[in-house]
């Protein structure tokens, strides 16, 4: 699902490791069927994943989807008061 | 530095989530070579021009990340000294028995206030490989499979209170601070970078609120040209590349990134300066962190900087 947002060059999903690992391309599937890839359970939770919640670089869409994007960058580099 | 005390990074192990997709890019796209499984499902590898019988290692796990990373020291003696060192300092310590990674002697592991595992070991099994010890070649077949790196070479980890590390690593471990990059106030430490050798880099650190995360291992290469190579053969792969090629500020590295198949950021890279004990260390300022970290861009990478297992 990533790669192919990716390859129409569109946006709206952010863009991690494209690999499973890193969960800021989280979305949760509202409507429609995915076949899914290996997956950190650091960013899906087995509850989370039973309610629709997944890592779009390890969708495969099997149907026309509707989703919502939860994931985002996290910028490191931005000073904060307390870490 | 005569290197008496801790050497070097030694081995990483690194979480995967599927092992066959993990052990054929390990082992096909970045060329290291298998050595060993052990008996929980761990693949062990080295590379080329590395002896030691592993210096990584995965894990399978049902996420990405590192598990531990571990610093090879010179001897035995220096082992229990530096655990003894480590407890007098106040971090606790424990001992992983000889054996429980395979050809890898008795570990002191201790965890640091960034919420990285780190392991101390003196022995590891040295294995014979092509580039004998006994009139070696200058490269064997070994060095032209896949990426080919000559070493596992270092790791940029993230997490919090990076300034305890450093007084941690330099005042219990040896090591020194080579580079650092500031935040806009001028004073507290965005990244550090020690060396405990005359690398320009053994472990670096990036402040960051989570604990425990990987940004990336490291691999050298010889030259520029096979940084390029690098970047081909990733290519040629579909590894799903960061960025690069290019060079950093920080070090003068030239280099590549990209993410095994659980989404691990690794690092290809070659070249860099060779510090001694009287280096000066370099400091980046807020202003310039674009070129420390990409010296042509001179601007950040969102995914670069937030992107971690």
């Amino acid at each position: 699902m990533l790669g192919g947002m990716e390859a129409l060059r569109r946006k709206g999903i952010p863009v991690g490791c494209r690999s499973g690992g890193c969960g800021v391309c989280k979305i949760r599937i509202e409507k429609g069927a995915v076949r899914r890839g290996p997956t950190s359970r650091a960013h899906v939770s087995l509850e989370e994943e039973a309610a629709g919640v997944a890592l779009a670089c390890r969708c495969y869409p099997e149907a026309d989807l509707e989703l919502s994007v939860l994931g985002k960058m996290r910028n490191s580099f931005e000073p904060r008061d307390s870490f | 530095m005569a290197l008496k005390g801790v050497m070097r990074p030694g081995h990483a192990e690194i979480r995967v989530l599927d092992m066959e997709e993990a052990s054929n890019f390990y082992g096909n796209v970045l060329g290291l070579i298998e050595t060993g499984r052990d008996s929980v499902g761990r693949v062990y590898y080295r590379a080329w021009d590395e002896r030691d019988h592993n210096s990584i290692i995965l894990k399978p796990a049902d996420t990405a990340g590192i598990d531990h990373l571990a610093f090879k020291v010179v001897s035995p003696d220096v082992l229990e000294q530096l655990d003894s060192d480590l407890r007098a300092y106040g971090v606790p310590t424990e001992r992983i028995p000889e054996g429980e990674l395979l050809h890898t002697g008795e570990r002191v592991r201790f965890e640091i206030p960034s919420g990285h595992v780190i392991d101390l070991y003196a022995e590891k099994s040295k294995v014979s490989t092509p580039q004998t010890v006994l009139n070696p070649p200058p490269w064997n077949p070994e060095t032209e499979r896949g990426i080919a790196p000559t070493r596992f070479d270092h790791a940029l980890l993230y997490g919090p209170d990076v300034e305890k590390v450093q007084k941690l690593f330099v005042e219990v471990l040896g090591f020194y601070l080579t580079e650092q990059v500031l935040l806009e106030d001028n004073q507290t430490q965005l990244a550090i970078f020690l060396s405990c050798s005359n690398k320009a880099h053994d472990l670096a650190l990036v402040r960051h609120e989570e604990p425990g995360k990987l940004h990336h291992i490291s691999f050298l290469l010889d030259s520029w040209e096979r940084v390029l190579r690098a970047a081909d053969l990733m290519s040629m792969s579909g590894v799903p590349i960061d960025i690069g090629p290019t060079r950093h500020g920080i070090t003068r590295g030239s280099t590549i990134y990209a993410f095994d198949p659980s989404g691990n950021r690794f690092e290809t890279f070659c070249g860099g300066y060779q510090p001694y004990p009287d280096w000066d260390p370099l400091t980046w300022s807020w202003e310039e962190v674009g070129a420390a970290i990409f010296y042509h861009d001179r601007a950040l990478n969102e995914r670069f900087l937030s992107v971690v297992t």
